[in-house]
């Protein structure tokens, strides 16, 4: 899909302003953020289950290539095709090529992130493949030609009259409605026949577990379980960390990550396929490929900080939370993951320079990693590439902090270093303060100083430091700090 | 796809050795596995532990001593419902139900999975025609109250998700604490089935203004009928 990160205040500055943006970030979430917090705390050990989970997502980390190779060997063994794409493009042809190979008139897609990364959509077109989004709120956007807004909720910010009209254009809607209900049932319908006739479906990978080879999907609606048992062929993508080391990991995993999405306690299916169907079944699939997507993933996998973003399992809580997404919504953040998830995981997949607005727009206020069921300090690593980008790091694509940051840090550095210029240098600084004061107050500073001082007021600063009141009060005066 | 093929083994060796030549620091051992059920619990308040699960999801829960009484309820519930049509998966659990006597007398148009000549007029008949489908259970899983089904030549996948409305009958014997028992019966020994399903409640969505819709591409209804099967 198309890259806006590089729009992401402009973006942000036309969300805050859009009303029914501001109607959806007051509700949606709140709400499943609320979800996850009732859930969780009905449970009797809630930290217990993050900390394991995170203790089985660094674990997956750590043996990645042990595990990818297990999961390959056993996936040949149930019968799969193991596909390894080194990036989008390699995904992109392999898919559209198997389309043409097979002849097929259209394809269907279950919700997944890593397509939107790859845009496969978009590649299709180009191929001349017809695809449908067949999961409601992905069906939308693919209709509108939108990004997705929330992980969990693609089109939640849609007005119902743009849907209708959408409906009635693409979707075959006879009778216009903008009731969400009859919507659905329009979309069910509509998309019911793709699925009877599908031959080609494509979906994600929640998790795909080592130890038997096997793919696990979850969600509520219906459309990926179709796109596994209606058609002749199988394409699901995983992307290199999606594996687990056992069954009982990745149903444990399975647990934490529908809590922390949506707090319940399963979403209503999960398939969890090991190979195509056997002699003898009347549906599901002749032929499962299996795609491994690295895409620039093995990099950055060579820095031990950076791979720590490799836990994340897409659960989108860490959105729920995020007072920024809180206020800009999903669009800003211009590609496939929005909020802290997309924070630290667009700058590495993309590279700091044409993500600088993204690990900044950040309050630093830790809620992303206290909800996180994968552990991941989302804080720490918006700092690290803060630092990796002022430093100009080659491998991530850093920019090198600017000249005048640059002086001025120097400048910093060298007062900080000697005492006797730092007194009189501050001294300087504050009583040059102190001639902005109007009633008792310091409410605006010119220059380098304008931003930061439009929205914080400062007290005047006073006519000693503390310093020389100490000292003052060593040699017996009375060491007042009046003006 | 020969290219692909020589381009795949490519990628896969480049993938793995870059992987493998990174720092890494090993793990320490993990914690036990926290558990979702107390293992202590017993019989009957596991399955209450269930019909409130399945209750809170969205299921409609009915209890039955035996298997005349499970065929009661069916025939009480495709009145009420007005369903005439149904297409019925052929599992252990069905098959012990003795059901095209009861439909033949009941006047219910039943159909079975090896009433199908090809895939073909399964799917017409699966999306078309059905307007329920019938299907045993291989495990209940109460923590959550979810449905565990494999997949094989007795047991369909699109007969529990086409139509719009899924019977499922559960014998309590089948009936299991949680996800962890479940995985372990099926997938600690033997061969693997080609895919085993979770049904946790109907087919939802909130995509749109976030209101819930029920049936938005799966059953609007789910039906459990706990089957009481201690008595033989």
């Amino acid at each position: 899909m198309k890259v806006k990160t590089e729009q992401f205040l402009q973006t942000a500055r036309a969300e805050l302003k859009n009303e029914t943006t501001r109607k959806f970030l007051e509700v949606f979430p709140q709400t499943l953020g609320g979800l996850r917090n009732r859930a969780f705390s009905l449970l009797p050990n809630p930290r217990e289950i993050l900390d394991h989970s995170a203790a089985i997502r660094a674990e997956v980390i750590d043996r990645l290539p042990d595990l990818l190779e297990t999961f390959e060997k056993n996936a040949q063994a149930n019968g799969a095709r193991v596909f390894w794409a080194g990036d989008a493009d390699q995904a992109n042809d392999y898919i559209i090529g198997l389309a043409r190979d097979r002849g097929v008139p259209y394809i269907s897609k279950g919700k997944s992130m890593v397509t939107e990364e790859m845009g496969l959509n978009q590649a299709l077109e180009k191929a001349g493949i017809d695809v449908w989004e067949t999961d409601l709120g992905e069906f939308i956007t693919q209709l509108l030609g939108l990004p997705p807004f929330h992980i969990i909720g693609p089109a939640i910010n849609v007005p119902v009259e743009q849907i209708r009209d959408v409906f009635m254009e693409k979707a075959g809607m006879t009778e216009p409605t903008t009731d969400p209900v009859e919507l659905g049932q329009a979309a069910r319908r509509f998309l019911r026949e793709k699925f009877h006739h599908l031959r080609m479906g494509v979906t994600g990978v929640n998790i795909a577990v080592a130890e038997t080879g096997t793919i696990f999907n979850v969600e509520n609606e219906g459309n990926i379980r179709y796109c596994k048992s209606s058609p002749q062929i199988q394409v699901s993508i995983m992307t290199l960390e999606k594996v687990a080391p056992t069954m009982a990991d990745a149903t444990f995993l399975l647990w934490s990550l529908c809590l922390s999405s949506t707090g319940q306690g399963l979403g209503s299916y999960v398939t969890m396929d090991s190979g195509p169907r056997k002699p003898g079944e009347l549906d599901g699939p002749e032929e499962l490929h299996i795609i491994i997507l690295d895409n620039g993933r093995s990099d950055l996998y060579q820095d031990p900080v950076v791979r720590e973003a490799l836990r994340c399992m897409r659960c989108g809580a860490c959105l729920n939370f995020c007072p920024v997404y809180g206020q800009i919504g999903g669009y800003p953040y211009g590609w496939a993951y929005s909020g802290p998830m997309g924070q630290i995981l667009n700058p590495l997949l993309l590279g700091l320079d044409i993500t600088p607005d993204l690990y900044r727009a950040c309050t630093l206020c830790q809620k992303c990693k206290t909800v996180c069921p994968a552990g991941i300090n989302h804080t720490d690593l918006m700092r690290y590439y803060r630092m990796k980008d002022a430093a100009g790091d080659r491998e991530m694509k850093g920019r090198g902090a600017p000249l005048p940051d640059k002086a001025l840090h120097r400048l910093y550095a060298l007062t900080a270093d000697n005492p006797g210029l730092w007194t009189v240098l501050s001294r300087w600084l504050n009583l040059s303060a102190n001639i902005f004061e109007k009633d008792g107050k310091i409410d605006h500073l010119p220059g380098t100083a304008k931003g930061w001082s439009s929205l914080r007021d400062l007290p005047p600063f006073p006519a000693k430091t503390f310093h020389r009141r100490w000292k003052e009060m060593e040699r017996g005066g009375k060491g007042e700090g009046s003006k | 796809m020969g290219r692909a093929m020589v381009m795949t083994e490519n990628t896969r060796e480049t993938i793995l050795s870059k992987l493998r030549k990174a720092p890494h620091k090993g793990v320490p051992a993990r914690n036990p596995q926290p558990v979702q059920v107390d293992p202590e619990i017993d019989r009957p308040a596991l399955i209450d532990l269930l019909k409130e699960k399945l209750t809170l999801v969205g299921c409609r829960v009915f209890e039955a001593q035996g298997r005349k009484a499970v065929r009661g309820i069916l025939t009480d519930l495709f009145h009420q419902e007005g369903i005439s049509r149904i297409l019925a998966s052929e599992d252990e659990v069905i098959t012990s139900l003795n059901l095209r006597d009861w439909a033949g007398e009941q006047g219910f148009e039943l159909k079975s999975l090896s009433d199908f000549e090809t895939p073909r007029d399964y799917k017409e008949a699966v999306f078309l025609e059905a307007e329920a489908g019938l299907t045993g259970v291989d495990f209940a899983a109460a923590s959550t109250g979810s449905l565990v089904l494999a997949a094989g030549p007795r047991q369909a996948r699109l007969v529990s998700l086409a139509p719009i409305s899924h019977f499922a009958i559960v014998p309590l014997s089948r009936v299991v604490p949680d996800h962890q028992s479940v995985v372990e019966r099926i997938f600690g020994q033997g061969e693997r089935p080609s895919q085993v399903f979770w049904i946790t409640g109907p087919s939802r969505t909130g995509d749109i203004e976030a209101i819930i819709n029920l049936g938005m591409h799966g059953p609007k209804n789910v039906f459990v009928i706990l089957l009481d099967d201690s008595t033989g």
